[in-house]
């Protein structure tokens, strides 16, 4: 593992500006687990729904299946939430990274069926040329810092999604607010329409 | 089938307690020094599992651990596809189903869990692999109402804390307000 660095988010900070103590929330992380994530997130009232996304992927995509089977067989099994089920926040963290743009119309389009207006979806975007081969765990430290662990040093080239490109895909979101951080990651908070 | 362990004939002050097998993290043992039950890793139930001490299984249960009281700890080895209902429960090994734990529950990082946790308190160590969804809403465990498998629209009103938000089945959450607060 590469060591893990202290970053700034000035994405999670707009984010957490909007959440209130007097309410519950209902978040969705398609993270993994971590420790620290659900200690951050115990102050506040919350449902907490941990997916781990990607790696259910992985999985899902190196089992035999009997037939050839598309990404909504896929995510519809990995995301099985029922259409009344509404998220306040989704941590998308950098999955975005990891899915062509046609994979992430048809994520994008599942995780919509579980938006209200008002629902918060936080996405950090990498513009380097490449990206680890494996999403980076993103631990909050607190409102304004979190630590980036990249599981590993083998690197591959990134999808360097345009920002255009990102807009369209997100056409049922408008943009809150949007910060090109130092280190080559552009963090979006989306707002469902 | 109801499963309970006989101490009739030995009171508690003289019951030998049963140590099972170290688990790789010294700490993950409840630290107890009341009467344990051991379900051994060569031992399959099916059925409600209840009764009066801790317990520590390292086998396989399907259907129900019923132990509001005690302290529920799953073994590394131990399999479980159930509802777990405990005072504290720690899970090392696989868990298929809710947890329910009064006043904590903890995943050490061997862990697997699939199912919605309910409790005071809530630990996940790094590694665990957990699927489901924490319930922090600050609600005690005991109000937790496991609603039936498969069931498809699930009421609740989290728009408040303390509200009586019924739970949601497992990998379900809870319909909010539309109309509620705007994050």
């Amino acid at each position: 593992m590469v060591s893990p660095t202290v970053c700034k988010s000035l994405g999670l900070n707009a984010l957490l500006d909007t959440v209130q103590d007097d309410r519950t929330y209902s978040i969705l992380d398609l993270g993994p687990a971590l420790e620290d994530n659900v200690q951050f997130w115990s102050q506040f009232s919350c449902w907490l729904h941990i997916q781990d996304f990607y790696r259910s992927y992985q999985e899902w995509k190196a089992a035999p299946k009997p037939e050839e089977e598309c990404e909504e067989a896929a995510f519809s099994v990995l995301l099985p939430f029922s259409d009344e089920t509404v998220f306040d926040i989704i941590l998308v963290w950098d999955l975005f990274n990891y899915f062509d743009l046609r994979e992430l119309a048809v994520l994008v389009q599942r995780l919509s069926r579980w938006c209200r207006p008002g629902t918060r979806l936080f996405a950090l975007i990498s513009i380097l040329p490449t990206i680890s081969v494996s999403p980076t765990m993103f631990r909050i430290l607190n409102r304004e810092q979190m630590i980036h662990e990249i599981p590993t040093q083998e690197t591959r080239p990134s999808p360097r999604h345009q920002p255009r490109d990102i807009v369209r895909l997100m056409a049922q979101f408008t943009v809150s607010c949007s910060f090109l951080l130092r280190h080559g990651i552009q963090e979006y908070v989306f707002v469902f329409k | 089938m109801s499963w309970k362990k006989s101490n009739k004939d030995n009171p508690p002050i003289q019951t030998p307690i049963q140590h099972p097998p170290q688990p790789s993290a010294p700490q993950s043992q409840p630290p107890s020094a009341k009467e344990q039950a051991l379900i051994g890793s060569s031992i399959k139930i099916e059925g409600s599992l209840s009764g009066g001490e801790d317990l520590f299984v390292e086998g396989h249960i399907d259907g129900k651990i019923e132990l509001d009281q005690h302290n529920v700890t799953i073994g590394t080895n131990g399999r479980i596809k159930a509802d777990i209902h405990g005072r504290s429960i720690i899970v090392m090994g696989e868990v298929k189903g809710n947890l329910y734990g009064s006043e904590q529950i903890i995943l050490r990082k061997s862990s697997k869990v699939r199912g919605n946790l309910f409790a005071a308190r809530v630990s996940l160590e790094d590694g665990s692999d957990f699927k489901g969804s924490i319930d922090m809403t600050s609600k005690p465990a005991a109000e937790a109402k496991p609603l039936q498998k498969d069931t498809t629209a699930v009421e609740a009103k989290p728009l408040q804390k303390d509200t009586n938000a019924v739970k949601p089945p497992s990998h379900q959450v809870p319909k909010q307000d539309k109309s509620g607060d705007k994050v």
